[in-house]
């Protein structure tokens, strides 16, 4: 007479994101209802508006091949990258024009020349301009959208913005940890003659003027040349030697490092053409697998799943995979094609950075025992824990493999290293094959 | 003995969130090679950029960075705000030196944290293991989502910034308060407070304590007094209240229905009944607007009255309305939002010649809208703040 | 008819009455019993018998069940004891769709419910009353009071009286959960002052220098704390700002201000769950019902233990030195050292009275906070003491420093101190012989010589000591006191004098004075040390 089992079940609805695409599909519906929105009309909610038959990027097949996230992000960076495209080649002076960059530094110097003044009066300004600025940049969103971009297109500029972003920034990365170290040192010993130079000789302001006017013009074509032209002096070796206390050259070779970025900035430059190459670096991924099993009672721990669950082999988003002696790269025709790293697919010993190992452990190996490197999870694999205990009946472990990719009929992919006295390669490969068996 | 009293709970069935991040399959595979090569190269500048932008938005875990780096910056400006000193000045105090000092070491370790930290991604990526494709477009979604954000919060909702006469009109209203402080601060306290302001603009707390003063009611009607600067594009017309009278005058749309053997001979109250026959409230009467004054016709004119209401939280629904949005009733006339008096003492008004042909004021049913007035459905939700009932009745003359 | 069932009505009423006058008669009994045992208990003894005790539990258990039956024959409802109404303050106005379903349960249930919750109120005043009891005969007195700040009405004075064992389970169950708070909270403050949250500590020691610097910070940044630190995040947590954040699964790059300031010793996560990062949303469900798990509610307690154990060790420690100190040097129990220290204070008192003036404060206190702190930084202690080694084997071993010379010459107090030398008469009344020495004086009235035993004493002078942390006078002996009508009158005796003596029928004495002396009095110690 268990009146009490009356049991209620609500069901409430899930949520719907209503930022997400139609997934799987190969349109690209993206940026709902910005476009509608600026037209003008009545403001109405914002649903999402799937009947909008305006795709913003032009069909193409490089975009059909491409998974729509990657493809609505792209689309959603372009403005962004356009705008730094320019950024960047005013900066580092690659514009078609040199007009831009002289401007730049033009107003530069005079906004800190006259900074009381130009405050005084019209600093309100400052903030109308930056909401000019962002209503800028709103119609350049608009405009761009509606120009229909290709993939390709985006591709092309992200790569004019890569080659200019990594010459702006080769006088940093060409440093290393140890060299930030000896540089803040030796600007901390030396700070008293800065302040007496601040105080007395010349005030913060010109310092300033002088040091932004210098790093403004650092890639302009006459800083290059006044630089190479300034390093033949010993002199002036010696003296940048002494102030960062870095030996960035030796102080008796002709070459030094500065020699060596500007050979490499120049190379940059020239393949300003937006041509899609790899310039040498090599490009590398990894694959992720992870092996997944379960302890059935008597037997032990086995790699057969139940039916409704993940596989025994699943990639990082519990889709099946296939196990590592059938796991094919992707076949590649556009002039690249992947080839493998690693020799054999290894065993990542930290799981992905869970399991805590001590440092002079490696952290993935070759052969590992049957045992190593699992996440020990409860039956319906909840409750993460490193440790096997009775109530745990499943668990998982990370294999992982690097694989390159390289344009085909390219034998020679590293170029001539340039040594040097300090050992430093200008090399500017993100990554050096450290993967040795 | 009796059943025994065990927990029984009532099961709940609860549906789950649905998260989107959640991509199938995995997107190295998938891709197409260049594509992946170029947003290879691309990532160390995503993720400098992304680093840059959370500390800006001061979304990072530590906050106590952040908090470090404003405090540099501050000594910089400091530093550069100083005024000039002349070569003769001999006498610096110690506290000036030291100020200086430290705006020249803020200076420089800025400088230097930022060097380090680009070094460290490139050594980083270097170093450890490659990255899926999927980490990368998961920072390039970051980077993305984070300017989003930051130009939203930036650009408001209310003032539309795309036409350069509210810029304008927008920078001669900062003019005399601008000048008012340049009076009272001095540059370097405005500088440094306005760099502080632009720093801790993204932040969480800043936003929140936006949102936490546009509770007060007192802001938003500062602001809407503002904006109406700008070009209010809802003229609202609050008193006098009309009437019908002026109802009738200032509207323009009649109807007119010639009158037709049937109809010629009815007066009065005979005629209304006939009419209400003729056309019945759920048509539309089929009229031509011209007004043939050559033929005797009938003049009937629709009035409608919009009822606002509001939803308060210890009240519920009243007529209470916010003084700088709709009236509680208006009536909308030539594009302009008028205020009426409520339909009962508007029926009052009506002009001796005029008669209701209507019985009563139809009306039809709520249309509930969000805090904006943009419509949000039929049905009370909690996201409807508003809603507008509208009363319906003709009137004719002979 | 009604008769018979009103007669019925009246004998019930008339016995009810009589039971309970029955009843009240007893419980007087019972309580004046329990006032005379109570008052009886002779004073010097402090322990109750046992049997007492058995007593005390039986009557109280009587005079509880006694109460329990006269509320309940009046009616009164335990239902209307007041309940905690905490539950009420959280529920929220926002979710009434979640208590709204909770209504629709049976009523069947709710019956239950609420009989239970009767239940236990009962049990649980029966046991207060029986507490209360209880005590009432441990301790028939009144508790001392304690001071409040206005005034109370009776109900609240009887409540702030009682013990109630009720409450202090109660209080104890809600207070543990707590703990664990306030060793975190200790836990990040030794964090912050060693370096293992480098920029924590960085950012404390700005914050502290703007206060050096402006103490008015010391007001508004807890206001500061309270709006952003505390409100901010609950806004946030009940309308969340629309943010996505983005899970990052590996972070790349440093920061140099990290670098420099990193103490070596990254802090490790305590617990020993895993930070379980993945592409699904699924590692933040919540879907089934929590599993107690009665593990860790072990660990958790047993790691509360040892906590609290090692902050009570902390805290004795910390009372023992502020006793010492207390005790000890402002005691002047180590003359020297308390006059040093003692002459260091007002030395260091009139020189910053006088020099306070014209030192900027803020810069010497923060310039010190900051030394300190970068001299307790693990890098920096490191290197010094690597340079210290190297200095303390050039330089030999310096002498020992003077120090403040003192001489510690006060005059010492003097008191006199008498002893009764008594001759007992012998065989004939002119011969006396020596008897002994005693402090007592023996006279007939003295207890002693009733019991007709010896006074206490010795037969050798030199067997005499001085009163405890007294010392004899070396210059100085034994005297005869002769003023015999002096003393005698002093305490009231009555007797001839013959001489120096005071003579009664069996016994002569005379009284033997000499000086003592004492440097000092003995220092005090604290109350439960005796």
């Amino acid at each position: 007479m268990s009146e009490s089992n009356t049991k209620e079940r609500e069901t409430r609805a899930q949520f719907v994101d209503q930022s997400a695409t139609r997934l799987g599909g190969d349109t690209t519906k993206v940026i709902r209802s910005a476009l509608k929105k600026r037209n003008g009309q009545v403001p109405e909610r914002r649903y999402s508006d799937d009947t909008q038959n305006i795709t913003p990027v032009v069909s193409s097949p490089l975009l059909t091949s491409t998974p729509p996230t990657i493809s609505k992000a792209m689309v959603n960076l372009y403005p962004n990258l356009i705008v730094a495209d320019r950024f960047l080649s005013v900066v580092t002076w690659t514009g078609d024009d040199v007009w831009p960059s002289i401007l730049t530094v033009m107003i530069y110097t005079m906004i800190v020349s006259y900074f009381e003044n130009i405050a005084r009066y019209f600093g309100h300004l400052v903030v109308v301009a930056i909401l000019w600025g962002y209503s800028l940049l709103d119609k350049h969103v608009e405009e761009t959208l509606s120009s229909q971009p290709t993939l390709d297109d985006i591709v092309h500029t992200m790569n004019r913005v890569i080659t200019k972003a990594d010459m702006l920034l080769a006088p940093v990365t060409i440093l290393s940890a140890q060299d930030i170290n000896k540089l803040l040192f030796t600007t901390a010993f030396l700070s008293p003659i800065y302040v007496l130079i601040t105080l007395f000789i010349m005030p913060p302001r010109k310092v300033l003027l002088v040091g932004g006017i210098y790093l403004l013009t650092y890639h302009s074509p006459w800083s290059i040349i006044a630089r190479r032209l300034l390093w033949r002096f010993k002199m002036v070796r010696l003296l940048v030697f002494y102030v960062t206390g870095l030996d960035l050259g030796g102080v008796n070779k002709d070459q030094g490092i500065f020699a060596a970025v500007q050979k490499q900035v120049k190379k940059l430059s020239n393949l300003n053409d937006g041509s899609t190459a790899n310039d040498g670096k090599p490009i590398k991924f990894t694959y992720v697998l992870y092996e997944n099993q379960r302890r059935w009672l008597g037997i032990g721990w086995t790699s057969s799943m139940l039916s409704y669950e993940r596989a025994a082999w699943t990639d990082e988003f519990l889709n099946e995979a296939p196990s590592p002696e059938n796991f094919q790269l992707p076949e590649e025709n556009s002039g690249m094609m992947w080839k493998w790293v690693d020799k054999t697919w290894r065993l990542d010993m930290t799981n992905d950075g869970a399991i805590q190992l001590s440092s002079t452990r490696p952290k993935t190996t070759a052969s590992p025992n049957a045992d190593d490197g699992f996440i020990y999870y409860d039956n319906t694999w909840k409750k993460p824990s490193t440790e096997d205990s009775f109530s745990k009946y499943t668990r998982r472990r990370r294999w992982v493999r690097t694989a390159e990719l390289m344009r085909t009929g390219d034998s020679d992919l590293i170029e001539p290293e340039i040594p040097l006295e300090t050992g430093k390669t200008s090399d500017f490969s993100l990554h050096e094959s450290e993967t040795s068996q | 003995m009796g059943s025994k009293s065990d927990q029984e709970k009532v099961f709940r069935c609860q549906a789950k969130f649905v998260y989107n991040h959640g991509q199938k399959p995995t997107l190295t595979f998938v891709t197409p090679s260049n594509l992946s090569s170029v947003l290879y190269r691309f990532y160390p500048l995503l993720i400098i950029v992304d680093g840059a932008l959370s500390n800006a938005m001061w979304v990072c875990e530590d906050k106590c960075l952040p908090f470090i780096h404003l405090v540099m910056v501050c000594f910089v400006v400091n530093l550069l705000t100083f005024t000039e000193r002349g070569a003769g000045v001999s006498w610096v105090s110690l506290s000036d030196i030291f100020m200086c000092w430290l705006g020249l070491m803020s200076a420089f370790l800025l400088l230097l944290t930022f060097a380090y930290y680009v070094l460290t991604i490139y050594q980083d990526l270097r170093d450890s293991e490659p990255p899926t494709l999927d980490d990368i477009v998961i920072v390039l979604e970051s980077v993305l989502d984070k300017l989003g954000t930051m130009r939203a919060e930036v650009l408001g909702k209310a003032l539309d910034t795309r036409n350069w006469v509210n810029l304008v009109k927008l920078a001669l209203f900062f003019t005399p308060l601008h000048y008012a402080l340049m009076k009272v601060v001095t540059i370097r306290t405005y500088v440094m407070w306005m760099t502080i302001l632009a720093m801790l603009y993204h932040s969480t707390w800043f936003q929140c304590t936006l949102k936490l003063f546009w509770r007060v009611y007192a802001v938003r009607k500062a602001y809407y007094t503002l904006t109406s600067l700008f070009g209010d594009n809802r003229h609202i017309q609050r008193s006098p209240l009309i009437d019908a009278q002026t109802a009738i005058d200032l509207c323009h749309s009649f109807m007119y229905i010639p009158r037709t053997d049937s109809i010629a001979m009815l007066r009065g109250h005979r005629l209304q009944l006939h009419l209400q026959k003729l056309y019945p409230w759920s048509e539309s009467i089929p009229t031509s607007s011209r007004n043939d004054t050559a033929q005797p016709h009938i003049t009937i004119i629709d009035l409608t009255i919009y009822e606002n209401q509001r939803k308060w939280k210890d009240q519920g629904w009243s007529s209470k309305m916010l003084s700088y949005e709709k009236p509680s009733f208006c009536m909308k006339i030539d594009g302009r939002l008028i205020a009426c008096k409520s339909p009962w003492q508007f029926q009052e008004g009506l002009p001796a010649d005029w008669m209701w042909l209507d019985d009563c004021w139809r009306p039809i049913g709520w249309i509930y809208s969000d805090t904006n007035w943009l419509v949000t459905g039929d049905r009370d939700s909690l996201e409807s703040f508003t809603r507008t009932k509208i009363w319906k009745r003709r009137a004719f003359k002979e | 008819m009604s008769s018979p069932s009103r007669k019925r009505d009246m004998v019930k009423a008339y016995f009810s009455n009589k039971y309970d006058k029955v009843l009240d008669s007893l419980l007087v009994a019972d309580t004046t019993a329990a006032l005379a045992h109570g008052t009886g208990v002779d004073s010097s003894t402090k322990k109750i018998p046992n049997m007492d005790v058995v007593h005390g539990i039986a009557s109280s258990l009587f005079n509880a069940s006694v109460e329990r039956l006269k509320a309940e024959k009046n009616g009164w409802s335990m239902s209307s004891i007041a309940t905690e109404s905490s539950d009420d303050f959280w529920k929220d106005e926002n979710f009434k769709q979640e208590t709204n379903t909770d209504e629709g349960s049976t009523t069947m249930e709710s019956v239950e419910k609420t009989a239970v919750k009767i239940e236990n109120k009962t049990r649980e005043h029966f046991v207060d009353l029986f507490v209360e009891k209880l005590i009432a005969r441990m301790i028939p007195d009144k508790l001392p009071e304690r001071e409040h700040f206005g005034e109370l009405s009776e109900e609240e004075r009887r409540k702030a009286q009682t013990v109630s064992a009720t409450v202090l389970s109660s209080n104890l169950k809600k207070l543990t959960p707590k703990m664990p708070i306030v060793f975190e909270l200790q836990d990040s403050i030794v964090r912050l002052l060693t370096w293992r949250n480098p920029s924590g500590t960085v950012t404390m020691l700005i914050l502290c220098t703007m206060i050096c610097y402006n103490p008015m910070y010391l007001i508004t940044m807890p206001l500061l704390y309270i709006a952003f630190g505390l409100m901010v995040p609950g806004y946030i947590r009940r309308h969340p700002l629309r943010r996505a954040l983005y899970p990052v699964r590996r972070v790349y790059g440093r920061s140099l201000i990290e670098e420099i300031a990193d103490s070596g010793a990254r802090r490790t996560s305590g617990s020993a769950s895993i930070h379980k990062y993945s592409y699904n949303g699924e590692a933040a469900e919540s879907g089934s019902p929590a599993l107690e798990d009665p593990l860790s509610n072990r660990v958790e307690f047993v790691s509360n233990l040892r906590d609290f154990q090692t902050a009570s060790t902390a805290t004795v420690q910390m009372s023992n030195s502020l006793e010492r100190f207390l005790y000890g040097t402002a005691g002047f129990k180590d003359e020297r050292h308390s006059t040093v220290v003692f002459l260091k204070y007002i030395f260091w008192f009139c020189f910053l009275g006088a020099v306070s003036k014209f030192v900027n404060w803020s810069f010497v206190l923060s310039a010190w906070l900051w030394y300190a702190m970068i001299k307790s930084h693990p890098k920096v202690k490191k290197k010094l003491e690597a340079f210290k080694t190297k200095g303390t084997k050039t330089t030999e071993v310096k002498p020992k420093k003077e120090g403040l010379q003192l001489i510690l010459d006060e005059p010492p107090e003097v008191k006199l101190v008498e002893i009764y030398e008594i001759y007992k008469q012998g065989i004939t009344p002119r011969h006396w012989d020596f008897y002994k020495y005693s402090n007592q004086v023996f006279d007939p009235l003295d207890k002693y010589r009733k019991l007709q035993q010896p006074p206490p004493g010795v037969d050798n002078l030199n067997d005499v000591y001085a009163p405890s942390t007294w010392v004899f006078d070396e210059n100085s002996a034994w005297d005869v006191d002769w003023n015999v009508k002096k003393w005698a009158n002093e305490r009231g005796l009555q007797y001839t004098t013959d001489g120096e003596f005071l003579v009664d029928d069996m016994f002569k004495r005379r009284r033997l004075t000499r000086r003592v002396l004492r440097y000092a009095n003995p220092v005090i110690k604290p109350s439960y040390k005796k």
